[in-house]
């Protein structure tokens, strides 16, 4: 109770405790908008990550002879304690042509071909609708849509096909009576294409483009859509077609005596399920193998993780440099308030009261101070997308940082973790001179007079 | 409240100031005691109320030695039993009248609700009603001393220790305050040991002594 009642005045009233007070603040607010943005483009980027990877990806070595898909396969894998969806998939590498080109030698542009079964896919999460414009985009050169702008609209000619064809077999129980069906020619199968690759091939939404895989077939496809999730090397190389067509590019058709085959497996985990321990019981049941999103992307992800650990190991050093402001601070407090802690001391306050009083300070200090520096913090977050929003001011190159805002963590832990390194740094500083305002001898104060 | 005092030496380096010293103070007592600079005045009094410990002899409070004590024992028989007056009123400028009053009651763990109203009861006696808000420095000399005594009176001490009170007071305010600091004291039941040099307050306390070579003898 005294320890509170004289840290808290003596910290109220003190001209040099605002300087300790300054350095704390500073010290909280410069790391929390720091790493706020460095945690955000981690977050950032690991949603970019997980929009090309599934939870858990089983899969054989590249260019092996592919995986016999089966429905017992499928069912195998859902049976794994953990697992909540599959979905098959066939990788290659291709050369994709437009097919307006006279000369197709002369134009090829490589792409990585991700073949997948749509529903699987949707069911998984993996291409969230949000990925995917609602409106194909004509014009490639114009500014990046919002987020708020994407979402579903997703149809590729091969679901319009199918689409149809329910329609026509919906329509007898309506009592419509049979239907005979529409003269057409099938479209050729639908593929969406990374936006990046796309940007500067002059093809778009629409097009039509001859696609040979490295098992030399070539197939026909249109572009139905394109897809940016972010990451240069996904959306520069991507090509995201039907299952169908990605195993008749890879020569996985049920051809000579083999059976239909894919290259792996993406699986969605259940909530809550370590990632880590479903791979090995994946691993083991499958005898494939079974790797995570964070091992499959380790490099991209973890390298950001490093660069933000560096950054918050930076700002804790700077933090740190804030132990001598306040270790001087409370010194100076220490000395100036010599002749009061003796008096008190002299009128029967414990010297653990008195110590407690200046740790208290300290801690004051530097809550009052890391909240203040919090606020700051994410002021200063909040001002710059507010000048991006409404001033025009591009934080990023939008050509290599697809939305406007600056990508931002909102996560409390970030500034509560700096405040609470704060609180331990300040209660480091004031440990001594708090020691040393406990051992003042009264008898030598109250001797030297008022 | 008996305070008793026996053989108690205290030497510092090249002198010793008390030798063999012995003192009985019984309950609502006032003693003065006299001497003149340099005779250990101070000393005793700090040997008297814990803050100082002597080389050799005992002192007792009620039959409890004091000088074997704990610190923590010692600071707790400061607040609680053992009240203090300066010469330099030694106030605590930071706080405010009340507050400074109520300082003894946050040292001695006492409930401030309680204290509260017994400290401005105080101030209202010491004719500072109404001051309890005021800054120290808006004060005059007499006027803190009379804080300093509400202070030391407010736990209610078995014990007052007073070092030259008056010292730094015009002899009309020093005669004021001396008066309340004896009739607040008394209303308590408090003994009193004063120090001082000044012949006009050793004479209103009930025994006088002179400190002299280390010893405390009977004055006139």
């Amino acid at each position: 109770m005294l320890a509170w009642h004289l840290g808290i005045r003596y910290l109220r009233t003190r001209r040099a405790a605002w300087l300790a007070l300054a350095a704390i603040t500073l010290t909280v607010a410069a790391p929390v908008t720091v790493i706020g943005v460095m945690q955000g483009f981690l977050d950032v980027l690991r949603r970019q990550a997980r929009a090309s990877e599934s939870d858990v990806t089983v899969y054989q070595s590249w260019g092996g002879p592919g995986i016999a898909d089966s429905r017992e396969r499928r069912q195998q894998l859902l049976d794994v304690d953990g697992v909540a969806a599959v979905g098959p998939f066939v990788q290659l590498y291709a050369l994709m042509t437009p097919t307006f080109i006279g000369d197709q030698s002369s134009y090829g542009l490589p792409c990585q071909i991700d073949a997948i079964d749509w529903r699987a896919d949707e069911i998984i999460g993996r291409l969230r609708p949000g990925l995917l414009h609602p409106q194909p985009v004509e014009d490639l050169s114009a500014p990046p849509l919002k987020p708020s702008e994407r979402g579903s609209g997703f149809l590729t000619p091969a679901w319009r096909d199918e689409l149809s064809l329910i329609g026509l077999r919906l329509a007898p129980a309506l009592g419509l009576g049979p239907l005979p069906p529409p003269p057409r020619q099938l479209p050729p199968p639908g593929v969406v294409a990374g936006r990046e690759l796309l940007y500067g091939s002059g093809l778009g939404v629409g097009e039509r483009v001859e696609l040979v895989g490295s098992a030399h077939i070539a197939k026909t496809a249109e572009i139905s859509d394109t897809i940016g999730t972010g990451i240069l090397e996904i959306d520069k190389l991507s090509l995201i077609v039907p299952l169908g067509l990605g195993q008749e590019l890879a020569d996985f058709t049920p051809t000579k005596g083999r059976p239909l085959r894919v290259d792996g497996y993406r699986l969605q985990a259940r909530p809550d399920v370590d990632l880590d321990k479903l791979a090995s019981r994946v691993h083991e049941i499958s005898g494939r193998r079974a790797d995570t999103w964070l091992h499959r992307r380790a490099n991209m992800v973890k390298s950001l993780e490093y660069q933000r650990n560096i950054m918050a190991f930076v700002m804790l050093a700077i933090q740190a440099i804030a132990v001598f402001v306040v270790y001087a601070v409370f010194s100076t407090l220490v000395a100036e308030k010599r002749h009061d802690i003796g008096v008190l001391l002299g009128i029967g306050a414990r010297r653990r009261d008195i110590a407690y009083a200046f740790l208290i300070a300290g801690i004051a200090a530097c809550g009052f101070g890391g909240a203040l520096g919090w606020g700051i913090g994410w002021g200063l977050l909040a001002f710059l997308n507010f000048l991006s929003k409404h001033y025009g001011l591009l934080l990023f190159p939008q050509d290599v940082f697809y939305s406007p805002d600056t990508p931002i963590s909102w996560d409390a832990r970030i500034p509560l973790f700096f405040i609470a390194a704060m609180g331990i740094i300040g209660l480091a500083a004031a440990a001594l001179p708090a020691w040393r305002a406990s051992r003042i001898a009264p008898v030598d104060i109250l001797r030297e007079g008022g | 409240m008996r305070l008793e005092v026996a053989g108690v030496r205290k030497a510092y380096p090249g002198l010793e100031v008390l030798r063999g010293l012995d003192l009985r103070v019984d309950a609502g007592e006032v003693v003065a005691i006299r001497g003149t600079s340099g005779t250990g005045k101070s000393t005793l009094l700090h040997c008297l109320g814990l803050l100082d410990t002597p080389d050799s002899g005992t002192i007792s409070l009620d039959g409890s030695e004091l000088s074997a004590l704990s610190p923590s024992r010692r600071a707790e028989m400061r607040a609680r039993r053992i009240g203090f007056v300066f010469q330099a009123f030694n106030l605590l400028p930071e706080f405010t009248v009340l507050e400074n009053v109520l300082m003894t009651a946050r040292t001695a763990g006492l409930p401030l609700i309680a204290a509260r109203g017994h400290a401005l009861a105080l101030l209202d006696r010491v004719g500072l009603g109404g001051r309890g808000w005021s800054a120290i420095s808006t004060l005059s000399g007499g006027e803190r001393q009379r804080v300093a005594l509400c202070r030391a009176l407010l736990p209610r001490p078995a014990l007052l220790l007073a070092d030259e009170p008056t010292g730094n007071l015009d002899p009309a305010t020093a005669a004021v305050v001396l008066h309340q600091l004896l009739e607040l004291a008394h209303s308590d039941g408090s003994s009193v040991v004063i120090v001082t040099h000044d012949p006009t307050i050793a004479d209103q306390a009930g025994r006088r002594l002179e400190l002299r070579d280390g010893k405390l003898h009977p004055s006139a």
